[in-house]
C-alpha cells in the first residue's frame, strides 16, 4: 500500500441522534485498483464501523450500491478512485429518496410503484401445457431486450428532477419495465398497465430531461421508453374518439 | 432502533447544480424566445392585413437595434432547440420502427429536412430580386 | 378502458407538432425577417407589401404555409412555458392552466381567422 491518501466526504445521517444529515470527512489510503465500494469497506472496517451503505455483487449486476458521487448518480462498484485522485470525492445517498441512514435510502415507494406496473408476463403463462411452449423469435426478443436490462438500481430516479418536483411520478425505471412487458410478444397485459403508464403521474409527468438515460449503467434508455409511450398514448387517445369504447370496465 | 427517514427538500435552484440540468433549462428557455417571436410574426400578419403603412412600420420595428439583439438570441436558441429536438425525436418513435431504421439515420434525415425547408424559404424570399 | 381521459395526450401532440415546426421553419424565417432584410443582406423588396400580401393573403399555398408554421408553434411554446414554471418551483393551478392554453387557443383562432377572412 502506498502512502498516498485521498479525502472522502460522506453525507452522514443517524436517525437516532441526528436532526439532519451532515458531511463527515475520512482520509483513506489511495489504492489505484480500489472502487468506491472498496473505499467504503475500508472506512467501515478501519475508521468508523457505524457507516451504513448497501452493496452485494460488486459487479454492476445487483443494483444495490447506487449513490451520488460528486453530484452524479453512479454505482459504487464501478466507480474507481483513480478517476478522481488526487481530488477529494463527495459521496451522498441517492437523491429524491428519503435517507434511512447514511448512504442507505428508503426504497419502499419505488417498490410499490414497481409492483403497480405489473412487471411480469400476463396471461400467456396461463396457457395449458398441452398447447406447447411459448415461442419467440430473435426479432421479437430484440424488440424489448434493451428495456429488460434494468437492474432496479434507481440511479434514474436520483437523476430525474421531475421525480423531486412530483414524488408521485411513476418514474423512469418502472415505466421502462412496463414498456418492456408491453413489447413482449408473449404478454397480454397492455390494458392492465395503461392506468399506471398513461395516468397523469405516468409518462405525462416527464419533460424529457433525458438525464435518466445518461446515468443508466445498463443503457436501458428509460427516457425513450417513456416518450414512446407518450406517442402511443396520443394515438390511443385519438383512436378513442374514432372507435366506440370497447366494453367499458 | 426506530426508523426516522430524512426527506431532503428539493432546492428551488436544482437546475444550477449539474451541467446536464443547465443545458436542459437552456433548451426549455428557447420556447420563451420562440413564443415571443411567434407573437411578433402574428403581429406582422395583423399589420399585413391592415395595409401597406402598417406593414412598413412593422418592418421598421424589425430593424430596431434591440429587436436585432432579440432576434440574434432567438435564432441561436432556435438552432439549439432544433439540434436537441433532432436528438430526441428518433428515440420517441415506436420501438418497431427504431429496429428497422437506426436513430442516427432519422437524426440525419431531420437535418436534411431542415436544409430543404430553409433553402425553400430563402429561395422564395429572394426569387426574382 | 379503465384509463381516465385527460387532455395531456392532446397537449403533448400539439407540443410535438410545434416543436417540429419551430425546428424546421423558424431558423430560416427568423433569419430572413429579423436579420436578412433589416441588415440589408437580402434586398428589402423580398418583404415588400406587394409580395407579402400577394403570397400570404391571396395565395392558398402561402396561407397554408403560414398557418402550419405558426399555429402549432404557439402550442409548443406554451406547453414548455407551463411545464417550465413547474420546473422553477411554481405549481400553477387549473385556472392558470386554462388561461395559458385558452389564450393559445384564442391566438390560434385569430391567426386562422386573419388568414381565411
Amino acid at each position: 500500500m502506498s502512502d498516498k491518501t485521498l479525502t472522502i466526504e460522506i453525507l452522514r445521517y443517524n436517525p437516532e441522534t441526528d436532526d439532519k444529515p451532515t458531511f463527515g470527512t475520512f482520509t483513506i489510503p489511495y489504492v489505484e485498483a480500489w472502487s468506491m465500494l472498496d473505499a467504503l469497506e475500508h472506512i467501515k472496517d478501519e475508521l468508523d464501523s457505524s457507516l451504513a451503505y448497501r452493496w452485494s455483487c460488486r459487479m454492476a449486476v445487483c443494483g444495490s450500491c447506487g449513490m451520488v458521487i460528486n453530484g452524479t448518480p453512479k454505482l459504487g462498484c464501478e466507480t474507481f478512485l483513480r478517476d478522481y485522485y488526487p481530488n477529494p470525492i463527495r459521496v451522498e445517498p441517492l437523491a429524491n429518496f428519503p435517507i434511512e441512514k447514511d448512504l442507505v435510502i428508503d426504497s419502499e415507494d419505488f417498490i410499490k410503484k414497481l409492483e403497480s406496473v405489473k412487471p411480469y408476463i400476463i396471461n400467456a403463462m396461463e396457457k395449458p401445457v398441452e398447447e406447447g411452449v411459448n415461442k419467440q423469435t430473435p426479432q421479437q426478443l430484440g424488440l424489448y431486450k434493451q428495456f429488460s436490462m434494468c437492474i432496479n438500481c434507481m440511479l434514474c430516479y436520483s437523476a430525474c428532477p421531475q421525480m423531486g418536483l412530483n414524488p408521485l411520478f411513476t418514474g423512469p425505471a418502472v415505466i421502462a419495465l412496463g414498456h418492456r412487458y408491453n413489447l413482449d410478444s408473449r404478454d397480454d397485459g397492455y390494458e392492465q398497465r395503461t392506468e399506471v403508464i398513461q395516468g397523469k403521474n405516468g409518462v405525462w409527468s416527464c419533460t424529457f430531461v433525458g438525464y435518466c438515460s445518461e446515468v443508466c449503467p445498463k443503457n436501458v434508455d428509460p427516457a425513450a421508453a417513456i416518450n414512446q409511450n407518450k406517442l402511443q398514448g396520443s394515438q390511443d387517445w385519438a383512436l378513442s374518439f374514432l372507435m366506440p369504447r370497447k366494453g367499458d370496465k | 432502533m426506530s426508523r426516522r427517514p430524512y426527506v431532503r427538500p428539493m432546492k428551488r435552484t436544482w437546475y444550477m447544480d449539474h451541467p446536464f440540468y443547465r443545458q436542459y433549462m437552456i433548451r426549455e428557455s428557447s420556447c420563451v424566445f420562440d413564443g415571443l417571436y411567434a407573437i411578433n410574426l402574428f403581429v406582422g400578419l395583423m399589420q399585413l392585413v391592415k395595409g401597406e403603412a402598417a406593414w412598413n412600420s412593422w418592418l421598421a420595428f424589425q430593424a430596431n437595434p434591440l429587436m436585432i439583439l432579440f432576434t440574434v438570441v432567438t435564432l441561436g436558441l432556435t438552432i439549439y432547440h432544433a439540434v436537441t429536438y433532432f436528438d430526441m425525436t428518433p428515440r420517441v418513435l415506436p420501438q418497431q420502427i427504431r429496429k428497422m431504421v437506426k436513430d442516427s439515420v432519422v437524426n440525419k434525415l431531420m437535418y436534411v429536412g431542415l436544409a430543404v425547408v430553409s433553402a425553400i424559404i430563402l429561395a422564395a424570399a429572394t426569387m426574382g430580386l | 378502458m379503465s384509463n381516465k381521459r385527460h387532455i395531456e395526450p392532446l397537449l403533448w401532440s400539439l407540443f410535438g407538432a410545434g416543436g417540429t415546426t419551430i425546428a424546421f421553419f423558424f431558423p430560416a424565417i427568423i433569419f430572413v425577417v429579423g436579420l436578412g432584410v433589416p441588415l440589408e443582406i437580402i434586398p428589402a423588396e423580398a418583404l415588400s407589401y406587394e409580395r407579402m400580401s400577394a403570397f400570404f393573403l391571396e395565395s392558398w399555398i402561402g396561407k397554408l404555409a403560414l398557418m402550419v408554421a405558426l399555429v402549432p408553434s404557439y402550442w409548443a411554446c406554451i406547453h414548455r412555458i407551463y411545464h417550465g414554471a413547474h420546473d422553477l418551483g411554481f405549481h400553477p393551478g387549473g385556472g392558470v392552466k386554462m388561461a395559458c392554453y385558452g389564450g393559445t387557443l384564442i391566438l390560434s383562432l385569430a391567426t386562422i381567422a386573419l388568414l381565411l377572412v
